[in-house]
């Protein structure tokens, strides 16, 4: 017997219903936000107005909006697919990392595909060693994929000093990946790398895949329910040991796809934390397809709005992170009650 | 003053299921009070209603013939109502005593009065005629130990009208009899008892009248004199129900299953072997032997083939079922859509080229649910929208229709209602005839002994002895269960 | 869970509608009774800030504070931009200043280098300039600091004191050291500068080198260090951000000296830090602002900072006056003088590729 109401909506108000859970950190990032500017003198509807303009109001800011939301994509993505199996795979951002710097460097000798193929195993590369452990031995993957971020971070500073520094330059890169090798730009002048196309074919792919393929069915039903997955002859392990791989692959194509369209190098500060932004995204859009185009567009058309608005208001970048970081603790309050 | 507690003409409905509809009962102080029902027939939400835990839409709460409103469980309590819930909220790694007096300790100044708390714990429990290890460890004791601590919880509360929700639904027989004795004793000592419970056998052994709820609508209420077995049956279902009892198999072929480890035993293709215990006599490891959830001591062998060492998919291709004993963590995934778990094991054969036929999928799960008159709305409806006894038919559709050599079935009637049983049952059986082996473990004896043709009992993970199926064993399934010789 | 899932939902919903609409209340009066903005005057000059962003009291600190400085002087509107992001959004970035009334952008990031041609090209109008790396455009000013200069004088200085008697700190080899950050011509420009300068004084002085490949490990700055006191040097010189920091910390604790660069050391070890070689990007971005304010904006060119401006140069030995012999430090101010009248000219790994004491 039904005690909940809400345990047996019809569709539309399930919809509602999910829409609005979605929106609520927002609208609250926003209040919180307008408390703050208010309190340092801002009008805030002045600055929200400047941030919607700066996100979308013309093809070079949406070219933008969508270029800070292209590695969320990649990341989101790769994070949603295995937070859909139950895995809790936070190491997308070492997965990126590296893929961004095999990428860079393959594609320097080998060209665009080498690159982009280089970089997803590289990804993969990182996601093995969680996977297998947690399939194995069910060693917690949230310590060891975190860990492997810290591996990586260490291991692609030591391998750039080493190996691959670019002659002539002073800080920490990789030599400049000729033109020949480059993502091509979609909007020139405007800087939008194709790297977004390959991102949204990404997810369409993920959302036919996961809803009906045989392995997306698995992988669901993993997630969903580990015990009900084994007791009916479904191998969870090596669902787990898969999805990891694939959110590995992806990740490592995010790295890769930024270095060869957007960055054209390796260099120090090649992801400020997109694996990290990828998770919140993640648990904003439910692992959902549309959900992580959201949330990817979401937190992209804040970096990049934040930044630009910072040439029309003397408001400092402090406040848009304080808005993303609102909206990032409701996602960890959910990352906290599905665990 | 009749009337301690009551209900004058109470509806509620969520969303479009209407939970009760003009509900009007009248319980009588003194008196041990059944309300009975088949599964989504109203009971909880009527319980739940008089205990002050939910108010409804029209209607009201009558207390000592007057009608209040109860705005929540601290009025129920105020008013002298307690509820013993299924899921008993006891902390483990206190003793019985701390647990009674848990949050009302009796204190002499700023300490606790152990002997005290003691000697009202004590007389508490002789005046309803029960003996507790009070200084033993809640989680060292049964659950019907911990139920009658409940009891005495409420009642140290100062309830003097008890609510208890399906009470004996995880006791064994022998502690099914001890709680009505207990009830008995209450009803003594001028306690009122409202007990909710879908088995008839036990109901008309405790109490002095019977509410019957059908489709959230009260059917009847009649004293137990005026009722019997079938009658009262037939009240709950609302239909003829037809008793099939114990029927033997007729044929027997090969052995289908054989075990051999901690625990060995044997089925053959056209028999149902069942397996009694006491809750942890071993039936849960000897069950996921079998499935392939637990890694093997000795060798299991399916239809003469070594499977050990296989996974679980292997062994299910290999002609196994399964009917998990936890439903709601194994034996389905309840947020999944139902066609989803329909699917669930054949999914790889309805699949070309690692795709899913959207349409054959739901072709398929159509077939099996409406095969086995599953009541749903869309195969899109996650499980958790369906009533347990509707739930149980999937899983039990799902297994049955692969028509596996071998059944292993865990509790396959647990928390389904009449109807829904004697509908499993008959399934069971013709899956039996049909000359597939069924390895039937349950915790309800009746069950056993009407299906099974031959009944191991297990006492500490061990054989501990074998009767023949029918009503003749009950006695000494008994005695074996506890670890001694029938004599 | 659900059913506490359901109320908790519920009880948001009762609470935050009345909420947000107090707040959507309170904005509006607020946007209501600020005023306009004031009447735009008629230049503005950005600044792009680097990696690592403000606060990190070394060169995006310091160029902010020749900013702040440069354009309130000179009455321009001066505008700061940082970003989580800036390696990514360089483009997109530089692009909305370049259409945004801005008429001089200072970019100090320095992997946005490869794509500021094109962009500067876009834009004719504004003027932008770059730090530490030659950028070609018509309307790009390059800003180069002559580091080989400054790492020169460390060079020569390191070279008589070694040879310096009496003095605890300075042991009787005649043997000094430099630690890279990374092999590559823009730190080799720094230790090419430094061995010339001290076999200029003395051919048999002896310059251990080694590279850290990291510029933010000061524990293997200190071990590098430790080996070469251990060999016999006395004054390690390091060209290595964080890293430095541990080269300091192990001269302090063998009783040796460590030289500093980019911002003043001195002070992190008072009387182990000789001097630091210091590299003034506020200087940097005080000019080029100043040329902008005077419409003398040097488009297409590159102005070489160096020890003339005082933008490269060593401290003023505020510790360590007492240790360094009034000789020495005459001689190290003649070198000076030489090295700005153009009669002693430093090599340059960047431009002239490397000399013959320093291996490529």
């Amino acid at each position: 017997m039904s005690v909940c109401p809400r345990s047996n909506p019809d569709k539309y108000s399930r919809v509602l219903t999910s829409g609005f859970r979605a929106v609520v950190p927002f609208v609250i990032a926003l209040v919180i936000g307008g408390a703050v500017l208010l309190a340092t003198g801002h009008n805030p509807l002045a600055f929200y107005q400047l941030l919607v303009r700066e996100s979308f109001g013309g093809t070079d800011r949406i070219a933008a909006t969508l270029s800070a939301a292209t590695p969320l994509l990649f990341t989101g993505l790769a994070t949603a697919i295995a937070f859909r199996a139950g895995v809790f795979n936070v190491g997308v951002e070492g997965g990126f990392v590296l893929g961004g710097l095999t990428g860079a460097t393959v594609a320097l000798h080998a060209g665009l595909l080498a690159g982009c193929v280089a970089g997803a195993l590289a990804g993969v590369l990182v996601s093995a060693l969680p996977a297998w452990l947690k399939a194995r031995w069910n060693v917690d993957e949230v310590v060891t994929t975190l860990m492997s971020n810290f591996v990586v971070a260490g291991l692609t500073g030591w391998l750039v000093t080493a190996f691959l520094q670019a002659k002539g330059v002073a800080n920490s890169a990789t030599p400049l990946i000729p033109r020949s090798a480059w993502l091509p730009d979609l909007l020139p002048p405007y800087g939008l790398t194709s790297g977004v196309l390959i991102a949204l074919v990404l997810v369409m792919l993920y959302a036919v895949w996961i809803k009906h393929s045989v392995l997306g069915y698995e992988l669901r039903q993993t997630g969903l329910n580990p015990r009900f997955s084994a007791a009916q002859g479904i191998r969870v392990g090596r669902v787990i040991i898969v999805s990891m791989l694939i959110s590995g692959a992806i990740a490592g194509l995010g790295g890769a796809a930024h270095a060869l369209g957007v960055v054209h190098r390796f260099v120090d500060g090649f992801s400020p934390g997109y694996g990290f932004t990828g998770i919140a995204v993640a648990l904003l859009g439910r692992n959902s397809a549309v959900g992580v185009v959201l949330g990817a567009v979401l937190f992209g058309a804040l970096a990049s709005a934040g930044t630009t608005a910072q040439l029309f208001s003397d408001i400092p970048l402090d406040i848009v992170d304080v808005l993303s970081g609102t909206v990032m603790v409701f996602a960890v309050i959910r990352l906290w009650r599905q665990r | 003053m009749s009337v301690r507690l009551g209900a004058r003409d109470v509806s509620r409905a969520f969303g479009p299921v209407r939970a009760n509809e003009g509900v009007s009962v009248e319980i009588r102080a003194g008196t041990v009070h059944a309300v009975v029902g088949e599964n989504g027939a109203g009971k909880t939400t009527l319980m739940r209603i008089l205990y002050g835990l939910d108010q409804p839409d029209s209607g009201t709460v009558v207390i000592n013939d007057q009608p209040v409103r109860l705005r929540g469980p601290a009025d129920g309590i105020g008013h002298g109502i307690g509820l013993v819930p299924q899921e008993l909220a006891m902390i483990g790694s206190l003793t019985l005593l701390e647990n009674l007096v848990l949050g009302t300790e009796p204190r002499s100044g700023p300490r606790i009065d152990w002997a005290r708390a003691r000697g009202e714990a004590e007389e508490l429990a002789s005046r309803v005629g029960v003996e507790l290890p009070w200084t033993a460890l809640a989680d060292n004791v049964s659950i019907s130990v911990r139920q009658q601590v409940e009891i005495l919880r409420a009642l140290r509360r100062g309830a003097d009208v008890l609510i208890l929700d399906e009470p004996t639904a995880a006791l064994a027989p022998a502690q099914v009899d001890d709680l009505l004795r207990l009830l008995r004793g209450l009803r003594e000592a001028g306690r009122t008892v409202v007990f909710i419970s879908h088995k008839v056998d036990e109901v008309l052994a405790v109490a002095d009248e019977i509410t019957v709820l059908r489709g959230g609508k009260v059917i009847t209420t009649r004293p137990v004199g005026d009722l019997d077995r079938t009658s009262l049956i037939e009240l709950i279902v609302g239909q003829q129900v037809g008793f099939t009892g114990f029927v033997p198999s007729a044929v027997t072929g090969d052995e289908v299953l054989t075990v051999a480890g901690s625990v060995s035993l044997s089925v053959r293709a056209g028999e149902i072997v069942g397996v009694a215990g006491i809750a942890g006599s071993g039936q849960d490891e000897l069950v996921e032997r079998v499935v392939g959830l637990r890694p093997p001591d000795g060798r299991i062998t399916l239809a003469g083939q070594d499977i050990s060492t296989l996974p679980v998919d292997r062994r299910r291709a290999a002609g196994l079922g399964y009917i998990s004993g936890d439903r709601r963590s194994e034996g389905l995934s309840m947020d999944a859509s139902l066609a989803d778990n329909t699917i669930a094991g054949t999914h790889r054969t309805l699949g070309r080229h690692g795709w899913l036929k959207p349409s054959a999928v739901r072709a398929y799960a159509k077939r099996v649910l409406d095969g086995y008159s599953v009541r749903y709305g869309r195969t899109t409806a996650v499980a958790r929208t369906l009533s347990g006894g509707n739930q149980q038919r999937v899983v039990i559709g799902r297994e049955l229709d692969r028509d596996p050599k071998l059944l292993v079935a865990a509790g396959p009637t647990r928390g389904v209602d009449v109807l829904g049983m004697t509908y499993i049952h008959d399934k069971l059986r013709a899956l039996r005839d049909n000359g597939s082996g069924v390895l039937l473990v349950s915790e309800q004896l009746d069950e056993l002994l009407d299906l099974s043709d031959r009944i191991i009992v297990l006492h500490g993970g061990r054989v501990a002895g074998e009767v023949p199926g029918g009503p003749a064993s009950r006695t000494a399934i008994g005695t074996l269960m506890l670890g001694r010789t029938p004599s | 869970m659900s059913y506490l899932g359901g109320v908790s939902c519920e009880v948001m919903r009762t609470r935050l509608v009345p909420l947000s609409l107090v707040s959507v209340v309170a904005l509006v009066a607020a946007g209501c009774s600020s005023e306009t903005t004031p009447q735009a005057p008629p230049k503005k000059a950005a600044l792009v800030i680097a990696q690592g962003g403000l606060g990190d009291e070394s060169y995006n600190d310091l160029a902010m504070s020749g900013f702040t400085a440069a354009t309130k002087e000179k009455g321009v509107e001066g505008q700061h931009i940082e970003s989580s992001d800036v390696v990514a959004q360089g483009e997109q970035l530089l692009r909305r200043a370049g259409t945004s009334g801005y008429g001089l952008v200072i970019d100090l990031e320095f992997s946005h280098g490869e794509i500021l041609p094109a962009i500067a090209s876009s834009y004719p109008n504004v003027q932008w300039a770059f730090l530490n790396n030659k950028i070609d455009g018509p309307n790009i000013a390059s800003v180069l600091f002559a580091e080989h200069d400054g790492s020169y004088l460390a060079g020569a200085l390191a070279a008589m004191m070694t040879t310096q008697t009496g003095n605890p700190k300075i042991n009787p080899d005649k043997k000094i050291g430099v630690i890279g950050g990374t092999k590559s011509v823009g730190i080799d420009k720094f230790l090419s500068g430094y061995i010339e300068g001290a076999k200029g004084v003395d051919q048999s002085v002896e310059v251990l080198t080694a590279y850290s490949d990291t510029f933010g490990d000061p524990t293997k700055g200190s071990q590098l260090a430790e080996t070469m006191f251990q060999q016999g040097a006395d004054i390690v010189y390091h060209v290595a951000g964080g890293t430095g920091a541990g080269v300091i910390e192990a001269a302090k604790k063998n009783n040796r000296y460590a030289i500093g660069v980019d911002d003043n050391q001195d002070k992190l070890a008072p009387g182990f830090v000789l001097t630091s070689v210091l590299k003034r990007a506020d200087l940097a971005v005080r000019k080029v602002v100043e040329a902008y304010a005077d419409n003398k904006f040097p488009g297409g060119q590159v102005i070489n900072l160096g020890l003339a401006d005082g933008a490269v140069g060593l401290t003023e030995f505020e510790f360590t006056k007492n240790e360094i012999p009034e000789s020495v430090r005459t001689k190290v101010d003649d070198l000076k003088k030489k090295i700005i009248s153009g009669e002693l000219k430093v090599w340059n790994v960047i431009d002239q590729g490397y000399p013959t004491w320093l291996q490529g």
